[in-house]
């Protein structure tokens, strides 16, 4: 409900006389840390991991060195190991051409970098389904003039009943990824046909909509969650914290997602 | 254990009732003027040092001495004193109406009454607002609030700018049980926050437990404040009311039959709506954000021995835009209450309670709704009885049961939305607890009030209870029927206060108390929010529980005009609740699974210096304090300073009254930032920057302080009326009267902090530190009226 509440704070503020103004404060730092982002997708070749480290907050370079030369390694309970290899477009970018992700399966990732080595492990789920994508025109609504018109996208995904589900879309409008975080679970439908819309969304006519709807377990849930509350704090926010992250190591995620696709292109 | 529990209470009655050819004198004292019941006025023998009564919430007292002819003196705090002969041969009623202190001269209050009660009072830990402060202490918007006038007292702090909500001794705000007329509030600020739902035209006492609450009270870690509403007038139709920046409000009393009934009802609510819809801006017209708050008090004597009262309150905030979206929320609470008197010493109380907090969210309209909705709901029986044993002992002893229902999410869609949603299911508990406790006088200095409670927490069925594993997720789900056990609680809560008195003007007081909360509030919000939820303790969640011990020093100057107080506290807590990183509240049927369970410590040192009479009057506090945390998950399991930890803390009130018409006020607070978690770098992951945290709350806010000021201004109180049959001029009281209230929040226009974050300049992009204060100078202005 954090949404909710800026917006019940910005009324707030209209009426009162609230101010803003930026403040030194001191921050202790912390060392660098590695930060993994391994994206395993059943997706045949489209995994990534990239590796970066983190900088001080007042750094004015917004230099997140991305490391080059490790070792990235995802293996299979099998046994079977995977090198990825780094990306030679994208510096600190590592991929395979073959790679792809199979339901219920166990996966680890190995990367030595220099004298360090960082691991995590993740299980799949199975593979989630959407069923359509459509848009519905709504006129008015909260903010908006009476005749303002907005395109609301509506998704609808059938969840399987044998497991708990956890979900995250992931949107690319016209090519570029948009960054807020769509998660959600079966908490409230275990087993239904789930209809929603994108919140806080707002397409223009034309616009190509591509989505990945990915499927993952509950700790791969969480980080996301955590993210999204991390990035969207607000005044009244509990204290923040860092995402509870599977590497060991390092910080960040390691998760092998089961997808679906689909895209439109809004009416 | 209940059993047990019962048999001590009897064995204890045989044993103070044994052997006793006693007297009793016993009576209600009211005030002459409004007929509402006199709390804590004091009945004193003068042939007899050191033996009283006090009246109870009801204005009863009850005394029982040997027989014989006695100057008996009734006295209340603000009430002249009145002295009589009284032969007590035998039984005695003898009622009393009082009249309120300086009315007579019709200048400032004089008073030749000792107001040593600080002193005798075995009580500690305690704070007392008198209602009249309230008008005329300067608040934020002008909107008198005792929420906000409490945190100005030692040992109680803000739970952050213009805020209602409070921490009391470094408990968190759902740690403090606030009953208003018995019934728990259990969201008790409006607009998050910053109002408290307690309309303070409607109140008649206020009184906070620290720690050291007396055996009646249980169910919270940190603080009881027990809130009573006005009985109201049953001499007379009396209006009151008042128009403010924000808000209006009119309260209506009159007798139901005069001296033997009356009702009050007391309405407030705002308008800033109502200026809303005079905005050209059509999305401003369609805004809606108000709330409102109703009183409703009735009483009646049956008879001699018999009373019984109904009181409710109904409060309810709205916010919202046109018909499509649209997010209410607000307490009922209502309570019944039969006073009986079994024979002259023994005064019995049943109550049958009721409360409820529920919040609805909105989306749509007609058959395209979306709606969402949480709610807790109490049914309480409750008893108890006040047994004045002998002039030196006093007994309590009582018991309820509490019927708790949680409704954590409840989705309504309309037929057109074209899915569905299973509700959350809902959990049941019933919460018990018996209590015996006695005042006891012992030689001529000391004093000591020692109770024990029990009590009980059975969570029961209907309900598919999961079963969690360390990690917080779902293991197990198991169903049980209704009524039946889930997992049951219990425990003893000891309380002790003594005090010893030196002299006439000092003493020393020190107390003990174990406190059990079986209900806890889940929050992933600093402020108060609507949508904070309330679980129980289950299978998954144990009580929390908390032991306080204090000791203090009270000590008045110049014949009570000043008074000062010291005490410290040490507070252990075990159990308390905290969240994992990211836990979804709302809508999260395994809720359960996102709490830590840790420990904490509290411990301080509170400085009160209060002048009480004279045209100026205030008070100073101060208070060192500590408050910490431990729990393994976070900062790798080492103490560490929760949010409400603030080193100093002090308030400084001083009133003035320049002549019988003209009072002013000035607040000054100053305390030490809240304990507050800061980045320590930052990384980039999915495409964004991300902050990186190291520690929880290991930084600071900046230290907050801020000066308010009021002026009140009375309309002439007296008319001159030409008398006819003397015919000269005589002063007369006037029925009207009414005030003005001017007053200036943050007077020196301090940019307080209320948040600090750290996000990228949208042209450098660089990581700035943004400080937000909410208000600079808020002036007010308020009419109020009574006739």
């Amino acid at each position: 409900m954090n949404r909710l509440e800026t917006v019940m704070l910005l009324s707030l503020l209209m009426v009162f006389s609230a101010c803003e103004k930026v403040v030194q404060i001191p921050l202790n730092e912390t060392e660098p840390q590695i930060v993994v982002e391994a994206v395993a997708k059943s997706l045949t070749g489209q995994s990534y991991i990239l590796l970066s480290r983190s900088i001080s907050s007042y750094d004015t370079s917004y230099d997140f060195e991305q490391l080059t030369g490790a070792s990235v390694t995802v293996s299979e309970p099998s046994g079977g190991g995977v090198v990825f290899e780094e990306d030679p477009m994208v510096v600190g970018r590592y991929i395979h051409p073959a790679f792809e992700v199979l339901p219920n399966t166990n996966y680890s990732l190995k990367v030595s970098y220099k004298d360090q080595v960082l691991e995590a492990t993740s299980r799949s789920m199975t593979a989630p389904q959407i069923d359509s994508f459509f848009v519905y025109q709504n006129i008015g609504g909260p903010g908006q003039n009476p005749d303002d018109t907005t395109n609301v996208l509506i998704y609808t995904v059938s969840d399987n009943p044998d497991e708990k589900n956890y979900y995250r879309f992931v949107l690319w409008i016209n090519g570029v990824k948009e960054n807020t975080i769509f998660i959600e679970t079966d908490d409230l439908g275990n087993g239904e046909t789930y209809t929603s819309p994108f919140f806080g969304m707002s397409f223009d006519s034309q616009d190509t909509v591509y989505a990945e709807l990915w499927s993952m377990n509950v700790q791969s849930y969480d980080y996301f969650s955590a993210l999204y509350t991390n990035l969207n704090q607000s005044p009244f926010s509990a204290a923040p914290a860092d995402p509870p992250s599977n590497i060991e190591n390092g910080i960040g995620y390691f998760g092998a997602f089961m997808m679906d696709t689909t895209s439109i292109i809004i009416p | 254990m209940q059993k047990l529990l019962w048999s001590v209470i009897f064995v204890f009655i045989a044993f103070f009732t044994y052997g006793q050819g006693n007297v009793t004198l016993s009576g209600n004292l009211k005030d002459e003027e409004t007929g509402e019941d006199l709390i804590g006025a004091r009945v004193v023998v003068a042939e007899l040092p050191g033996v009283g009564a006090l009246t109870n919430d009801y204005g009863f007292y009850s005394l029982s001495i040997a027989p014989g002819t006695y100057t008996v003196t009734i006295k209340s705090l603000g009430y002249e004193s009145v002295t009589l002969e009284m032969d007590l041969s035998t039984d005695k009623t003898y009622d009393l109406e009082m009249t309120v202190e300086g009315k007579v001269f019709g200048t400032v209050t004089v008073t030749g009454e000792k107001l040593d009660e600080n002193i005798t009072s075995a009580e500690m830990g305690v704070d007392k607002i008198n209602m009249k402060d309230i008008e005329n202490i300067p608040v934020l918007f002008g909107e008198k609030d005792i929420l906000k006038t409490l945190q100005l007292l030692p040992g109680v702090k803000s739970a952050g700018e213009g805020s209602a909500g409070f921490f009391v001794r470094g408990g968190s705000a759902d740690q403090n049980l606030i009953l208003l007329d018995e019934a728990p509030v259990y969201n008790a600020s409006h607009l998050l926050g910053f109002f408290s739902v307690f309309n303070s035209d409607a109140l008649k006492d206020v009184k906070l437990y620290k720690g050291g609450a007396p055996a009646e009270f249980g169910g919270r870690l940190s603080s009881v404040m027990d809130i009573k509403m006005k009985e109201g007038n049953s001499k007379r139709l009396s209006v009151s009311g008042g128009l403010g920046l924000i808000s209006s409000k009119l309260t209506i009393e009159a007798p139901i039959v005069k001296d033997k009934g009356s009702f009050i009802v007391s309405a407030r609510r705002t308008y800033a709506d109502i200026f809303l819809r005079l905005s050209k801006d059509e999305r401003a017209q369609n805004s809606i954000l108000y709330f409102y708050d109703l009183n409703a008090k009735a009483n009646y004597r049956l008879g001699k021995k018999d009373r019984i009262f109904l009181s409710g309150y109904f409060g309810r905030d709205n916010f919202g835009f046109a018909d499509q979206f649209g997010f209410d929320w607000g307490n009922a609470t209502g309570t019944f209450r039969w006073n009986h008197l079994y024979g002259d010493r023994l005064f019995g109380n049943t109550s049958v309670i009721f409360s409820n907090y529920n919040y609805k969210i909105k989306f749509g309209a007609g058959e395209e709704t979306f709606q969402i909705g949480s709610e807790i709901q109490d049914i309480n029986i409750k008893e108890d009885f006040d047994f004045f044993i002998n002039s030196k002992n006093t007994m309590s002893f009582g018991g309820n049961i509490i019927h708790h229902t949680f409704r954590p999410g409840e989705i309504e869609t309309g037929s057109d939305i074209g899915f569905t949603l299973n509700d959350i299911e809902n959990r049941y508990s019933l919460e018990s607890a018996a209590y015996i406790s006695n005042e006891q006088k012992i030689k001529k200095r000391w004093k000591v009030v020692y109770g024990l409670r029990y009590s009980n927490f059975t969570q029961i069925g209907p309900g598919n209870i999961f079963s969690y594993d360390l990690a917080g997720n779902v293991t197990d789900t198991t169903a049980f029927d209704d009524w039946e056990p889930v997992s049951s609680y219990h425990g003893l809560s000891p309380r002790l206060s003594t005090n010893f008195s030196i002299d006439e003007k000092s003493s020393l007081k020190a107390s003990y108390a174990r406190t059990y909360q079986y209900i806890h509030l889940v929050s992933n919000s600093t402020a108060s929010s609507p949508t904070d939820i309330w679980v129980p303790s289950s299978n998954n969640i144990e009580p929390q529980v908390a032991d306080q011990v204090s000791v203090g020093y009270f000590r008045n100057f110049y014949d009570n005009m000043l008074e000062f107080s010291v005490e410290i506290y040490y507070k252990d807590m075990r159990r308390v609740i905290d969240y994992r990183d990211g836990a979804e509240v709302t809508l999260n049927p395994a809720v359960e699974g996102e709490l830590l369970y840790g420990i904490g410590r509290a411990y301080g040192l509170e400085l009160l210096l209060k002048k009480r009479r004279g045209k100026f009057t205030g008070w100073v506090s101060y208070t060192l304090s500590r408050s910490e945390r431990k729990f393994d998950d976070i900062n790798d399991g080492a103490w560490y300073a929760a949010r409400q930890d603030r080193t100093h803390d002090i308030s400084i009130v001083g009133m003035y009254n320049f002549t019988d018409r003209i009072t002013a006020s000035a607040t000054w607070v100053y305390y030490t930032g809240n304990a507050v978690t800061f980045p320590s770098g930052k990384y980039s992951i999915d495409g964004q920057i991300v902050n990186l945290y190291s520690e929880r709350n290991g930084y600071r806010m900046p230290d907050y302080h801020r000066l308010d000021l009021g002026v009140t201004l009375d309309n002439k109180k007296f008319k001159t009326v030409l008398d006819a049959e003397s015919g000269k001029e005589v002063q007369v009281e006037k029925r009207f009267e009414s005030s003005w209230n001017f007053s200036v929040y943050n007077a020196y226009g301090r940019e307080n902090a209320y948040s600090i974050s750290f996000q990228e300049n949208a042209e450098t992009g660089q990581t700035e530190a943004v400080q937000l204060a909410l208000f600079k100078i808020i002036p007010s202005i308020s009419y109020n009226f009574k006739f």
